[in-house]
Protein backbone atom coordinates (compact mmCIF):
# COMPACT_ATOMS: atom_id res chain seq x y z
CA UNK A 1 0.00 0.00 0.00
CA UNK A 2 1.20 3.56 -0.64
CA UNK A 3 1.56 6.17 2.08
CA UNK A 4 -1.62 7.76 0.78
CA UNK A 5 -3.59 4.54 1.06
CA UNK A 6 -2.28 3.74 4.53
CA UNK A 7 -3.05 7.27 5.68
CA UNK A 8 -6.56 7.06 4.25
CA UNK A 9 -7.17 4.05 6.50
CA UNK A 10 -6.10 6.01 9.55
CA UNK A 11 -8.22 8.99 8.59
CA UNK A 12 -11.21 6.68 8.26
CA UNK A 13 -10.41 5.02 11.59
CA UNK A 14 -10.29 8.27 13.56
CA UNK A 15 -13.31 9.66 11.79
CA UNK A 16 -15.27 6.57 12.86
CA UNK A 17 -14.01 6.95 16.43
CA UNK A 18 -15.81 10.25 16.70
CA UNK A 19 -15.73 10.72 20.50
CA UNK A 20 -12.52 11.75 22.23
CA UNK A 21 -12.62 8.84 24.69
CA UNK A 22 -12.53 6.28 21.87
CA UNK A 23 -9.73 8.12 20.14
CA UNK A 24 -7.81 8.21 23.43
CA UNK A 25 -8.22 4.45 23.73
CA UNK A 26 -7.03 3.88 20.18
CA UNK A 27 -3.91 5.99 20.62
CA UNK A 28 -3.15 4.42 24.01
CA UNK A 29 -3.26 1.01 22.35
CA UNK A 30 -0.94 2.11 19.57
CA UNK A 31 1.37 3.95 21.92
CA UNK A 32 2.38 1.15 24.25
CA UNK A 33 5.95 0.45 23.32
CA UNK A 34 9.21 0.11 25.22
CA UNK A 35 11.33 3.26 25.17
CA UNK A 36 13.83 3.44 22.34
CA UNK A 37 17.27 2.70 23.76
CA UNK A 38 19.72 5.55 23.54
CA UNK A 39 17.27 7.96 21.97
CA UNK A 40 16.50 9.97 25.08
CA UNK A 41 19.43 12.36 24.88
CA UNK A 42 19.26 16.16 25.06
CA UNK A 43 20.43 16.60 21.47
CA UNK A 44 17.50 14.49 20.24
CA UNK A 45 14.83 16.29 22.24
CA UNK A 46 12.48 18.52 20.28
CA UNK A 47 11.61 21.92 21.74
CA UNK A 48 8.31 22.10 23.57
CA UNK A 49 6.83 22.03 27.03
CA UNK A 50 3.60 20.12 26.91
CA UNK A 51 5.11 16.74 26.13
CA UNK A 52 8.62 15.53 25.40
CA UNK A 53 9.49 14.05 22.00
CA UNK A 54 12.88 12.61 21.08
CA UNK A 55 13.65 12.21 17.41
CA UNK A 56 16.48 11.33 15.11
CA UNK A 57 16.50 10.53 11.40
CA UNK A 58 18.91 9.42 8.69
CA UNK A 59 18.95 8.34 5.08
CA UNK A 60 19.99 5.11 3.41
CA UNK A 61 20.17 5.87 -0.26
CA UNK A 62 16.90 7.63 -1.02
CA UNK A 63 15.01 6.10 1.87
CA UNK A 64 14.38 7.89 5.14
CA UNK A 65 14.57 6.15 8.48
CA UNK A 66 13.91 7.54 11.91
CA UNK A 67 13.53 6.83 15.58
CA UNK A 68 10.82 8.62 17.45
CA UNK A 69 9.62 8.39 21.02
CA UNK A 70 7.55 10.39 23.45
CA UNK A 71 7.03 10.12 27.19
CA UNK A 72 3.32 10.44 26.38
CA UNK A 73 1.52 7.25 25.36
CA UNK A 74 -0.92 9.27 23.28
CA UNK A 75 1.82 11.01 21.32
CA UNK A 76 3.62 7.66 21.07
CA UNK A 77 0.47 6.40 19.42
CA UNK A 78 0.87 9.09 16.78
CA UNK A 79 4.56 8.17 16.52
CA UNK A 80 3.53 4.57 15.79
CA UNK A 81 1.37 5.83 12.93
CA UNK A 82 4.25 7.96 11.65
CA UNK A 83 6.42 4.82 11.60
CA UNK A 84 3.79 2.93 9.66
CA UNK A 85 3.37 5.74 7.15
CA UNK A 86 6.86 7.08 6.67
CA UNK A 87 9.50 4.57 7.79
CA UNK A 88 11.67 3.60 4.82
CA UNK A 89 9.90 5.91 2.35
CA UNK A 90 11.60 8.56 0.20
CA UNK A 91 11.69 12.21 1.22
CA UNK A 92 9.75 13.10 -1.92
CA UNK A 93 6.91 10.69 -1.07
CA UNK A 94 6.85 11.87 2.53
CA UNK A 95 6.62 15.45 1.31
CA UNK A 96 3.57 14.61 -0.82
CA UNK A 97 1.82 13.07 2.19
CA UNK A 98 1.67 15.38 5.21
CA UNK A 99 0.06 13.80 8.30
CA UNK A 100 -3.53 14.70 7.45
CA UNK A 101 -4.79 12.01 9.82
CA UNK A 102 -3.97 14.44 12.65
CA UNK A 103 -6.93 16.56 11.53
CA UNK A 104 -9.23 13.63 12.27
CA UNK A 105 -7.94 13.35 15.82
CA UNK A 106 -9.82 15.61 18.20
CA UNK A 107 -7.92 18.67 19.47
CA UNK A 108 -8.98 17.49 22.91
CA UNK A 109 -6.91 14.34 22.44
CA UNK A 110 -3.83 15.70 20.70
CA UNK A 111 -3.71 19.41 21.46
CA UNK A 112 -3.16 21.86 18.60
CA UNK A 113 0.20 23.00 19.92
CA UNK A 114 1.42 19.39 20.01
CA UNK A 115 0.14 18.83 16.46
CA UNK A 116 1.69 22.09 15.22
CA UNK A 117 4.79 21.76 17.41
CA UNK A 118 6.81 18.59 17.88
CA UNK A 119 4.77 16.36 15.58
CA UNK A 120 4.86 18.82 12.71
CA UNK A 121 8.59 19.42 13.29
CA UNK A 122 9.23 15.66 12.98
CA UNK A 123 7.29 15.50 9.77
CA UNK A 124 9.05 18.54 8.26
CA UNK A 125 12.45 17.05 9.04
CA UNK A 126 11.48 13.75 7.45
CA UNK A 127 10.10 15.48 4.38
CA UNK A 128 13.24 17.55 4.07
CA UNK A 129 15.56 14.53 3.95
CA UNK B 1 -17.18 13.11 55.16
CA UNK B 2 -18.65 15.03 52.24
CA UNK B 3 -17.23 18.52 52.04
CA UNK B 4 -19.35 21.15 50.37
CA UNK B 5 -17.87 24.52 49.45
CA UNK B 6 -19.54 27.42 51.25
CA UNK B 7 -18.89 29.68 48.26
CA UNK B 8 -19.17 27.57 45.10
CA UNK B 9 -22.51 29.13 44.21
CA UNK B 10 -20.80 32.53 43.97
CA UNK B 11 -18.73 31.41 40.96
CA UNK B 12 -20.81 31.56 37.78
CA UNK B 13 -18.51 29.40 35.65
CA UNK B 14 -19.06 26.53 38.08
CA UNK B 15 -22.79 26.91 38.46
CA UNK B 16 -24.58 28.70 35.71
CA UNK B 17 -26.11 26.94 32.70
CA UNK B 18 -23.99 29.17 30.46
CA UNK B 19 -20.82 28.09 32.24
CA UNK B 20 -18.73 25.06 31.37
CA UNK B 21 -20.91 22.01 31.94
CA UNK B 22 -19.73 19.66 34.69
CA UNK B 23 -16.46 21.54 35.10
CA UNK B 24 -14.21 20.12 37.78
CA UNK B 25 -11.64 22.89 38.03
CA UNK B 26 -8.51 21.75 39.82
CA UNK B 27 -6.04 24.18 38.29
CA UNK B 28 -6.38 27.21 40.59
CA UNK B 29 -2.61 27.54 40.79
CA UNK B 30 -2.71 28.54 37.12
CA UNK B 31 -5.56 30.95 37.69
CA UNK B 32 -8.48 31.07 40.06
CA UNK B 33 -12.09 31.32 39.01
CA UNK B 34 -13.83 34.62 39.73
CA UNK B 35 -16.81 35.26 41.97
CA UNK B 36 -19.79 37.22 40.68
CA UNK B 37 -18.74 40.15 42.89
CA UNK B 38 -15.50 40.54 40.92
CA UNK B 39 -17.15 40.09 37.53
CA UNK B 40 -19.80 42.64 38.43
CA UNK B 41 -17.20 45.15 39.64
CA UNK B 42 -15.38 44.97 36.32
CA UNK B 43 -18.50 45.32 34.23
CA UNK B 44 -19.78 48.14 36.48
CA UNK B 45 -16.52 49.99 35.92
CA UNK B 46 -17.04 49.91 32.18
CA UNK B 47 -20.76 50.56 32.42
CA UNK B 48 -20.69 53.51 34.78
CA UNK B 49 -17.18 54.71 35.63
CA UNK B 50 -14.80 54.29 32.74
CA UNK B 51 -12.29 57.06 32.45
CA UNK B 52 -8.59 57.45 32.81
CA UNK B 53 -7.01 58.69 36.02
CA UNK B 54 -4.47 61.44 36.82
CA UNK B 55 -5.46 63.23 33.64
CA UNK B 56 -8.99 64.53 33.67
CA UNK B 57 -10.27 67.45 35.74
CA UNK B 58 -13.87 66.37 35.79
CA UNK B 59 -15.88 64.54 38.43
CA UNK B 60 -15.94 61.15 36.68
CA UNK B 61 -12.16 61.02 36.52
CA UNK B 62 -11.71 62.21 40.09
CA UNK B 63 -14.15 59.60 41.34
CA UNK B 64 -12.34 56.81 39.49
CA UNK B 65 -9.10 58.07 40.96
CA UNK B 66 -10.59 57.73 44.42
CA UNK B 67 -11.61 54.15 43.67
CA UNK B 68 -8.11 53.46 42.40
CA UNK B 69 -6.47 54.76 45.57
CA UNK B 70 -9.05 52.96 47.68
CA UNK B 71 -8.02 49.74 45.92
CA UNK B 72 -4.43 50.49 46.90
CA UNK B 73 -5.49 50.90 50.52
CA UNK B 74 -7.45 47.65 50.34
CA UNK B 75 -4.36 45.76 49.20
CA UNK B 76 -2.26 47.54 51.85
CA UNK B 77 -4.63 46.36 54.52
CA UNK B 78 -4.68 42.81 53.10
CA UNK B 79 -0.90 42.57 53.27
CA UNK B 80 -0.55 44.42 56.56
CA UNK B 81 1.76 46.96 54.95
CA UNK B 82 2.31 50.15 56.98
CA UNK B 83 1.66 52.61 54.14
CA UNK B 84 -0.37 52.66 50.96
CA UNK B 85 2.60 54.19 49.09
CA UNK B 86 4.36 50.86 49.59
CA UNK B 87 1.86 49.12 47.30
CA UNK B 88 2.58 49.28 43.58
CA UNK B 89 0.27 48.00 40.87
CA UNK B 90 1.79 46.24 37.88
CA UNK B 91 0.37 43.96 35.19
CA UNK B 92 1.36 40.74 36.94
CA UNK B 93 3.75 39.15 39.40
CA UNK B 94 6.07 38.55 36.46
CA UNK B 95 6.21 42.28 35.79
CA UNK B 96 6.68 42.98 39.51
CA UNK B 97 9.62 40.60 39.64
CA UNK B 98 11.19 42.01 36.49
CA UNK B 99 10.79 45.50 37.97
CA UNK B 100 12.54 44.36 41.13
CA UNK B 101 15.34 42.65 39.28
CA UNK B 102 15.99 45.79 37.24
CA UNK B 103 15.47 48.48 39.83
CA UNK B 104 16.96 46.85 42.94
CA UNK B 105 20.10 45.82 41.13
CA UNK B 106 20.38 49.23 39.46
CA UNK B 107 20.22 50.90 42.84
CA UNK B 108 22.48 48.64 44.86
CA UNK B 109 24.46 46.09 42.92
CA UNK B 110 27.87 46.45 41.32
CA UNK B 111 30.74 44.27 40.10
CA UNK B 112 31.57 41.45 42.49
CA UNK B 113 28.07 41.35 43.97
CA UNK B 114 25.66 38.44 43.75
CA UNK B 115 21.96 37.64 43.73
CA UNK B 116 20.59 34.48 45.34
CA UNK B 117 17.44 32.63 44.31
CA UNK B 118 16.40 29.01 44.88
CA UNK B 119 15.71 25.95 42.77
CA UNK B 120 12.10 26.08 43.95
CA UNK B 121 11.35 29.15 41.88
CA UNK B 122 8.84 29.64 39.11
CA UNK B 123 10.52 30.92 35.95
CA UNK B 124 9.30 34.45 36.70
CA UNK B 125 11.28 34.53 39.94
CA UNK B 126 14.40 32.97 38.44
CA UNK B 127 15.13 34.15 34.93
CA UNK B 128 14.68 37.93 35.44
CA UNK B 129 17.50 37.76 38.00
CA UNK B 130 19.61 35.44 35.91
CA UNK B 131 19.33 37.78 32.98
CA UNK B 132 20.00 40.93 35.01
CA UNK B 133 23.07 39.25 36.54
CA UNK B 134 24.31 38.34 33.08
CA UNK B 135 23.83 41.86 31.75
CA UNK B 136 25.37 43.54 34.81
CA UNK B 137 28.21 41.09 35.37
CA UNK B 138 26.90 39.93 38.75
CA UNK B 139 27.08 36.41 40.12
CA UNK B 140 23.85 34.44 39.99
CA UNK B 141 23.62 31.92 42.83
CA UNK B 142 20.98 29.26 43.36
CA UNK B 143 20.15 27.57 46.66
CA UNK B 144 19.60 23.93 45.75
CA UNK B 145 16.48 21.97 46.57
CA UNK B 146 16.46 18.41 47.83
CA UNK B 147 15.10 15.73 45.51
CA UNK B 148 11.83 15.77 47.43
CA UNK B 149 11.31 19.43 46.59
CA UNK B 150 12.25 20.92 49.95
CA UNK B 151 14.92 23.60 50.33
CA UNK B 152 18.48 23.00 51.46
CA UNK B 153 18.80 25.73 54.07
CA UNK B 154 22.32 24.58 54.98
CA UNK B 155 23.44 25.46 51.48
CA UNK B 156 21.80 28.87 51.86
CA UNK B 157 24.27 29.77 54.62
CA UNK B 158 27.17 29.19 52.25
CA UNK B 159 25.63 31.08 49.33
CA UNK B 160 24.38 34.23 51.08
CA UNK B 161 27.35 36.38 52.00
CA UNK B 162 28.46 39.97 52.40
CA UNK B 163 28.28 40.60 48.62
CA UNK B 164 24.72 39.33 48.30
CA UNK B 165 22.46 42.22 47.37
CA UNK B 166 19.17 40.42 47.04
CA UNK B 167 17.71 37.06 47.99
CA UNK B 168 14.52 36.21 46.14
CA UNK B 169 12.49 33.23 47.30
CA UNK B 170 9.05 31.78 46.84
CA UNK B 171 6.66 31.55 49.77
CA UNK B 172 5.04 28.47 48.21
CA UNK B 173 6.17 26.24 45.36
CA UNK B 174 3.77 26.20 42.43
CA UNK B 175 4.75 22.56 41.82
CA UNK B 176 4.53 20.89 45.23
CA UNK B 177 2.92 23.51 47.45
CA UNK B 178 5.97 23.34 49.71
CA UNK B 179 6.51 26.50 51.76
CA UNK B 180 10.13 27.12 52.80
CA UNK B 181 10.73 28.50 56.26
CA UNK B 182 11.07 32.16 55.44
CA UNK B 183 11.88 33.78 58.81
CA UNK B 184 15.32 32.11 59.24
CA UNK B 185 16.14 32.77 55.58
CA UNK B 186 15.14 36.42 55.89
CA UNK B 187 17.13 36.74 59.10
CA UNK B 188 20.17 35.17 57.47
CA UNK B 189 19.94 37.48 54.47
CA UNK B 190 19.44 40.62 56.53
CA UNK B 191 22.32 39.60 58.76
CA UNK B 192 24.56 39.73 55.70
CA UNK B 193 23.11 43.04 54.54
CA UNK B 194 21.01 41.56 51.72
CA UNK B 195 17.49 42.56 50.81
CA UNK B 196 14.79 39.89 50.58
CA UNK B 197 12.04 39.58 48.03
CA UNK B 198 9.23 37.04 48.51
CA UNK B 199 7.22 35.67 45.60
CA UNK B 200 3.81 35.12 47.15
CA UNK B 201 1.99 34.29 43.92
CA UNK B 202 0.76 30.92 45.22
CA UNK B 203 0.90 31.60 48.95
CA UNK B 204 -1.39 34.63 48.86
CA UNK B 205 -4.48 32.46 48.22
CA UNK B 206 -3.63 29.85 50.86
CA UNK B 207 -2.20 31.85 53.76
CA UNK B 208 -2.92 35.20 55.33
CA UNK B 209 0.30 37.13 54.82
CA UNK B 210 1.51 40.06 56.90
CA UNK B 211 4.57 41.70 55.38
CA UNK B 212 5.56 43.48 58.60
CA UNK B 213 5.50 40.26 60.60
CA UNK B 214 7.29 38.43 57.83
CA UNK B 215 9.96 41.10 57.68
CA UNK B 216 10.60 40.87 53.94
CA UNK B 217 11.67 43.94 52.00
CA UNK B 218 9.57 43.18 48.93
CA UNK B 219 6.67 40.90 48.15
CA UNK B 220 4.80 40.27 44.94
CA UNK B 221 1.76 38.40 43.72
CA UNK B 222 -0.68 38.29 40.82
CA UNK B 223 -4.27 39.32 41.38
CA UNK B 224 -5.65 36.52 39.25
CA UNK B 225 -4.32 33.94 41.71
CA UNK B 226 -6.34 35.55 44.52
CA UNK B 227 -9.74 35.24 42.83
CA UNK B 228 -9.19 38.60 41.12
CA UNK B 229 -8.94 39.30 37.41
CA UNK B 230 -5.95 38.83 35.14
CA UNK B 231 -3.86 41.85 34.31
CA UNK B 232 -3.10 43.14 37.79
CA UNK B 233 0.00 42.41 39.81
CA UNK B 234 1.05 43.78 43.17
CA UNK B 235 4.48 44.68 44.43
CA UNK B 236 4.98 45.64 48.05
CA UNK B 237 8.23 47.43 48.87
CA UNK B 238 9.43 49.20 51.99
CA UNK B 239 9.05 52.92 51.46
CA UNK B 240 12.66 53.73 52.23
CA UNK B 241 13.79 51.28 49.56
CA UNK B 242 11.34 52.28 46.83
CA UNK B 243 12.47 55.92 47.19
CA UNK B 244 15.98 54.94 46.16
CA UNK B 245 15.04 52.70 43.25
CA UNK B 246 15.00 53.94 39.66
CA UNK B 247 11.97 53.61 37.43
CA UNK B 248 11.52 50.45 35.38
CA UNK B 249 9.05 51.62 32.76
CA UNK B 250 9.17 55.17 31.44
CA UNK B 251 6.38 57.22 29.96
CA UNK B 252 3.23 58.99 30.91
CA UNK B 253 2.04 59.39 34.47
CA UNK B 254 5.35 58.62 36.20
CA UNK B 255 6.86 62.05 35.51
CA UNK B 256 6.16 65.52 36.86
CA UNK B 257 7.66 68.98 36.70
CA UNK B 258 10.33 69.69 39.29
CA UNK B 259 10.78 72.97 41.14
CA UNK B 260 13.23 74.15 38.49
CA UNK B 261 10.78 73.30 35.73
CA UNK B 262 12.63 70.19 34.60
CA UNK B 263 10.87 66.85 34.16
CA UNK B 264 11.56 64.44 36.99
CA UNK B 265 10.27 61.09 38.19
CA UNK B 266 7.44 61.05 40.62
CA UNK B 267 7.87 59.48 44.04
CA UNK B 268 6.70 55.93 44.68
CA UNK B 269 4.28 54.45 43.91
CA UNK B 270 3.71 56.70 40.89
CA UNK B 271 7.29 56.34 39.66
CA UNK B 272 6.67 52.66 39.05
CA UNK B 273 3.22 52.96 37.47
CA UNK B 274 3.90 54.34 34.02
CA UNK B 275 1.13 54.48 31.47
CA UNK B 276 -2.54 53.81 31.88
CA UNK B 277 -3.09 51.26 34.64
CA UNK B 278 -5.32 48.25 34.11
CA UNK B 279 -8.01 49.94 36.15
CA UNK B 280 -10.72 47.36 35.82
CA UNK B 281 -8.31 44.64 36.97
CA UNK B 282 -7.14 46.71 39.95
CA UNK B 283 -10.70 47.45 41.00
CA UNK B 284 -11.51 43.77 40.41
CA UNK B 285 -8.67 42.73 42.69
CA UNK B 286 -9.95 45.03 45.43
CA UNK B 287 -13.40 43.49 44.96
CA UNK B 288 -11.88 40.01 45.30
CA UNK B 289 -10.20 40.96 48.57
CA UNK B 290 -13.42 42.51 49.89
CA UNK B 291 -15.25 39.34 48.89
CA UNK B 292 -12.76 37.12 50.72
CA UNK B 293 -12.97 39.34 53.81
CA UNK B 294 -16.75 39.23 53.71
CA UNK B 295 -16.73 35.42 53.43
CA UNK B 296 -14.24 35.17 56.30
CA UNK B 297 -10.96 34.17 54.72
CA UNK B 298 -9.70 32.16 57.74
CA UNK B 299 -12.80 29.94 57.56
CA UNK B 300 -12.26 29.42 53.86
CA UNK B 301 -8.65 28.46 54.53
CA UNK B 302 -9.77 25.98 57.20
CA UNK B 303 -12.19 24.47 54.68
CA UNK B 304 -9.39 24.26 52.12
CA UNK B 305 -7.19 22.42 54.63
CA UNK B 306 -9.88 19.79 55.14
CA UNK B 307 -10.21 19.45 51.40
CA UNK B 308 -6.42 19.07 51.07
CA UNK B 309 -6.58 16.17 53.51
CA UNK B 310 -9.29 14.50 51.46
CA UNK B 311 -7.34 15.13 48.26
CA UNK B 312 -4.25 13.43 49.65
CA UNK B 313 -6.22 10.45 50.93
CA UNK B 314 -7.99 10.08 47.61
CA UNK B 315 -4.80 10.23 45.54
CA UNK B 316 -3.00 7.75 47.79
CA UNK B 317 -5.79 5.27 47.10
CA UNK B 318 -5.27 5.33 43.31
CA UNK B 319 -3.27 2.28 42.17
CA UNK B 320 -0.24 3.20 40.10
CA UNK B 321 -0.23 6.85 41.25
CA UNK B 322 3.04 8.25 42.52
CA UNK B 323 3.03 11.44 44.61
CA UNK B 324 5.99 13.79 44.29
CA UNK B 325 7.18 16.37 46.74
CA UNK B 326 7.46 16.46 50.50
CA UNK B 327 5.08 14.74 52.90
CA UNK B 328 2.29 16.76 54.39
CA UNK B 329 -0.94 18.46 53.46
CA UNK B 330 -1.01 20.97 50.68
CA UNK B 331 -3.64 22.47 48.38
CA UNK B 332 -1.13 21.92 45.56
CA UNK B 333 -0.12 18.35 44.82
CA UNK B 334 2.00 16.96 42.02
CA UNK B 335 1.95 13.34 40.86
CA UNK B 336 2.45 10.95 37.99
CA UNK B 337 0.70 7.74 36.89
CA UNK B 338 2.68 4.59 36.18
CA UNK B 339 2.84 3.82 32.51
CA UNK B 340 1.54 7.21 31.38
CA UNK B 341 3.05 10.56 30.56
CA UNK B 342 1.72 13.61 32.35
CA UNK B 343 0.15 14.79 29.10
CA UNK B 344 -1.81 11.54 28.86
CA UNK B 345 -3.20 11.94 32.36
CA UNK B 346 -4.19 15.57 31.79
CA UNK B 347 -5.85 14.81 28.47
CA UNK B 348 -7.71 11.79 29.85
CA UNK B 349 -8.94 13.82 32.82
CA UNK B 350 -9.81 16.77 30.59
CA UNK B 351 -11.97 14.59 28.36
CA UNK B 352 -14.15 14.02 31.44
CA UNK B 353 -14.24 17.69 32.42
CA UNK B 354 -11.53 17.43 35.10
CA UNK B 355 -9.03 20.27 34.68
CA UNK B 356 -5.50 19.82 35.98
CA UNK B 357 -2.15 21.07 34.76
CA UNK B 358 0.45 18.80 33.23
CA UNK B 359 3.96 19.64 32.18
CA UNK B 360 6.96 21.30 33.75
CA UNK B 361 4.93 24.06 35.44
CA UNK B 362 7.42 26.76 34.39
CA UNK B 363 9.66 25.42 37.16
CA UNK B 364 12.48 23.81 35.17
CA UNK B 365 15.24 23.79 37.85
CA UNK B 366 12.94 22.17 40.42
CA UNK B 367 11.60 19.58 37.98
CA UNK B 368 15.15 18.67 37.05
CA UNK B 369 16.17 18.40 40.71
CA UNK B 370 13.20 16.13 41.39
CA UNK B 371 14.12 14.00 38.37
CA UNK B 372 10.86 14.70 36.58
CA UNK B 373 10.43 15.40 32.87
CA UNK B 374 6.88 16.49 33.60
CA UNK B 375 4.15 15.84 36.15
CA UNK B 376 0.46 16.38 36.80
CA UNK B 377 -0.58 19.01 39.26
CA UNK B 378 -3.84 19.34 41.15
CA UNK B 379 -4.41 22.69 42.85
CA UNK B 380 -7.40 23.50 44.98
CA UNK B 381 -9.54 26.59 45.31
CA UNK B 382 -12.18 27.59 47.81
CA UNK B 383 -14.91 26.45 45.40
CA UNK B 384 -13.80 22.84 45.17
CA UNK B 385 -15.59 20.11 47.09
CA UNK B 386 -15.67 16.38 47.76
CA UNK B 387 -17.59 15.77 44.55
CA UNK B 388 -14.72 17.28 42.54
CA UNK B 389 -12.18 15.10 44.32
CA UNK B 390 -14.29 11.96 43.86
CA UNK B 391 -14.54 12.58 40.12
CA UNK B 392 -10.80 13.15 39.95
CA UNK B 393 -9.88 9.94 41.75
CA UNK B 394 -12.47 7.85 39.90
CA UNK B 395 -11.18 9.03 36.56
CA UNK B 396 -7.59 8.34 37.62
CA UNK B 397 -8.54 4.83 38.72
CA UNK B 398 -10.23 4.32 35.35
CA UNK B 399 -7.05 5.40 33.60
CA UNK B 400 -5.08 2.98 35.70
CA UNK B 401 -7.48 0.17 34.77
CA UNK B 402 -7.09 0.94 31.06
CA UNK B 403 -3.32 1.06 31.44
CA UNK B 404 -3.36 -2.49 32.72
CA UNK B 405 -5.37 -3.58 29.77
CA UNK B 406 -3.05 -1.91 27.30
CA UNK B 407 0.19 -2.96 28.93
CA UNK B 408 -1.17 -6.48 29.23
CA UNK B 409 -2.10 -6.61 25.58
CA UNK B 410 1.29 -5.32 24.55
CA UNK B 411 2.93 -8.09 26.55
CA UNK B 412 0.56 -10.66 25.08
CA UNK B 413 -1.22 -11.14 28.42
CA UNK B 414 -4.96 -10.84 28.48
CA UNK B 415 -6.64 -9.55 31.65
CA UNK B 416 -8.68 -12.15 33.57
CA UNK B 417 -12.34 -12.24 32.63
CA UNK B 418 -14.47 -11.30 35.59
CA UNK B 419 -16.02 -14.31 37.38
CA UNK B 420 -13.53 -16.86 36.07
CA UNK B 421 -10.15 -18.09 37.27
Amino acid sequence: MSIEERQREYCRLFRELSDPDSQLDQLFSLGVAPPEKGLRRPENRLAGCRTAIWFTSWKKGEKVFFRLFSESLLVNGVCAIYRELYQGETGADIQKNPPRFLEEISDRVIYPDVKRGGLWTCYKQLAAQ
Amino acid sequence: MTLVSPVRKDFPILCSPEGEKDLVFLDSAATTQKPEAVIRRISDYYRYENTNIHRGSYPLSLRTEEYFEKARRTVRQWLGAPRAEEILFTKSATESLNLLAHSVLSAWAGPGDNVVVTELEHASNYYPYREQCRVRGLEFRVIPAHTDGTLDLTAAKALIDGRTKLVSVTAMSNVTGFSPELPPLIQLAHGKGALVSVDASQAVAHHRINVEELGCDFLSFSGHKLYGPMGCGVLYGKAGLLERMPAFLWGGDMLERGTDGSVICRDAPGRFEAGTPNLEAILGLAAAIEYLDEKNFPILLAYERELSEQLLEGLKAVPGLCLHGPEGLSPIVTFSMEGYGAYDVGTFLGAAGVSVRCGAHCAYPLMERMGLESSCRVSLGIYNDSHDLDLLTERLKELGRRGYVHRGKAAGILPPVSGTL
